[in-house]
């Protein structure tokens, strides 16, 4: 079976309360995050052909930091054209997150 | 309960006692004499001060008491005689079992009393170990805070008050007159906490009196500023407009110097006071993890220690807006560990002021210290959050630069601050 979406609710799967940018800086990192929900999300989507849907909603706000780590990183690690086709992402609550997000990707791998 | 009434000791009973004393001549009796003699050698330093003159008489004295101690050991020994010629009846006696119970509580007692000084003593040496002795201090400074007590109204008036409490603590008590202040606000007395608590790592007793003014004093009492100072006892208070969290190096545990689940707390108290109902407020929540992630990594000078920092929120209930205060007592973002060579070159070869420095770091125009991708994002999101409204009046204090992001003015001040305040508001 060809899975058309694959759905990644942040809120639900991971923490409502997410944390730092690492690991070694607290609970409920974007690196955790990266490791153990988006990165297996993104390969099986990716494998199947589907996009990874991740949903925002539902968390009490996010660390720029933690974003970054978790979508520009997946970025680093897939490029940024792999992730564009398999990656959509929606929030509701703080709609400017998406453009903040999609920034983040485009912007992975540059050395400010 | 003898028949006799007791004379009642008057002055004047007591007078006429006296007056008649002067007639006596002591004991006239043959057993009053010999009592008033006992009673000079009952311990024999009146009798040796007497006899000093004559020694023969002292060695005299002296075989006397020993013959007195040698016929006193012979009497007590005559129970071990009688105990030899009647064994069983102390075998007996000893054996009982309300004898060995009583034994046996005793033993207890006295191992559980040993433990109890071994325990306290190790303790007592472990705490001498770790806590080097520190001697209090015997003089005191006064100090009057400025009248309009406010690190973004009022920067350097603010600055000097708050470094001039940190040098005087090094040598002397310190009280602090905060009665002329009429005009208060949450950053300064975050910044207030943050110098006391600072301070008291010396061996310093800070204290203080309150606003004579209403509103300043309602400001203080109600800020949280009550929770981290001694208060007199039985005062009545409580903090129902703002709190205050910190992290101070004593908790020097790393983990907990991140503190998501604190930052949320905050909001939601600030919320709650704005809306009547706690509820999340991402911008917000976003610039206190940033703040808390900055400290964590750029506060100190090298790279290893981790500064403490203070954080807290204030509901202004007149101007219906919650106040957030951040405050970490690092070395400020111009001395900071990795950023401080590129920053002091430029400011040293006149290319940009410091002021001009913190603006380009507010647009995201000076690229990260960590020289790692997709980094450098925290202060610029921060400005992009007020730029759109997400929260209002942000302001950063840095070293000697005060920089408002939403006016976009950027000022080199008098006065330098140690560490970094961020200051935003939020309302409906």
């Amino acid at each position: 079976m060809i899975l058309q979406r694959v759905e990644l609710n942040v809120a639900k799967e991971f923490a409502r309360i997410p944390g730092p940018r690492k690991r070694a800086e607290g609970e409920f990192s974007g690196e955790e995050f990266l490791e153990t929900q988006l990165r297996p999300r993104f390969i099986e989507a990716q494998q199947s052909g589907a996009t990874l849907h991740v949903n925002l909603d539902g968390t009490v706000g996010y660390g720029t930091s933690f974003l970054e780590e978790a979508f520009g990183g997946l970025a680093r690690e897939f490029g940024v054209r792999e992730v564009e086709q398999h990656l959509e992402v929606t929030c509701t609550d703080e709609p400017y997150l998406q453009d903040q997000i999609w920034k983040y990707i485009r912007n992975a791998n540059k050395i400010r | 309960m003898s028949p006799a009434k007791k004379p009642m000791m008057t002055p004047r009973k007591l007078a006429a006692n006296r007056a008649n004393a002067r007639f006596s001549v002591g004991p006239t009796t043959v057993e009053g004499k010999e009592r008033i003699r006992a009673a000079n050698i009952r311990h024999r330093f009146h009798l040796r001060a007497l006899l000093a003159r004559a020694p023969f008489a002292v060695r005299l004295l002296d075989a006397l008491v020993v013959l007195a101690a040698y016929f006193r050991q012979n009497s007590v020994g005559q129970w071990d005689v009688w105990a030899r010629s009647h064994p069983t009846a102390v075998k007996k006696l000893i054996s009982q079992p309300k004898w060995k119970g009583h034994l046996a509580s005793r033993s207890r007692s006295q191992q559980k009393a040993i433990h109890r000084f071994r325990l306290h003593e190790s303790e007592r040496h472990v705490r001498a170990a770790s806590e080097p002795h520190r001697k209090s201090f015997k003089k005191t400074s006064f100090i009057e805070a400025p009248q309009k007590f406010s690190l973004i109204e009022n920067p350097n008036g603010t600055i000097r008050f708050l470094n001039t409490i940190k040098l005087e603590a090094r040598t002397r008590n310190v009280s602090v007159d905060l009665s002329k202040v009429d005009f208060i606000t949450p950053d300064a007395i975050a910044g207030l906490l943050a110098t006391i608590h600072h301070s008291r790592v010396r061996p310093a007793v800070i204290y203080g009196n309150c606003p004579l003014d209403d509103r300043a004093r309602d400001m203080l009492n109600d800020s949280g500023f009550r929770d981290y100072v001694y208060n007199p006892q039985g005062r009545p208070y409580r903090p129902p407009m703002g709190t205050v969290r910190r992290r101070v190096k004593a908790q020097d545990v790393l983990h907990s110097r991140f503190d998501q689940f604190l930052a949320d707390d905050l909001v939601e108290f600030g919320t709650g006071k704005l809306y009547g109902n706690p509820r999340p407020n991402g911008p917000s929540f976003s610039v206190l993890c940033e703040a808390m992630l900055n400290t964590f990594t750029h506060a100190s000078r090298n790279s290893e220690s981790h500064e403490p920092w203070w954080a807290s929120v204030y509901y202004d209930d007149e101007r219906q807006r919650v106040c957030f205060t951040f405050v970490d007592q690092g070395v400020g973002i111009f001395q900071s560990y990795g950023v401080i060579s590129r920053l002091r070159a430029w400011a040293e070869l006149n290319i940009f002021s410091r002021a001009q420095i913190l603006e380009r770091l507010f647009q995201g125009k000076i690229p990260s210290s960590t020289n790692l991708p997709g980094r450098g994002n925290g202060i610029p999101g921060m400005y992009e959050h007020c730029k759109t409204h997400r929260i209002h009046s942000l302001v950063v204090l840095t070293n000697n630069v005060l920089g408002e992001a939403e006016k976009d003015r950027y000022e080199v001040l008098g006065e330098s601050f140690r560490g970094t305040l961020l200051y935003w508001e939020i309302m409906k």
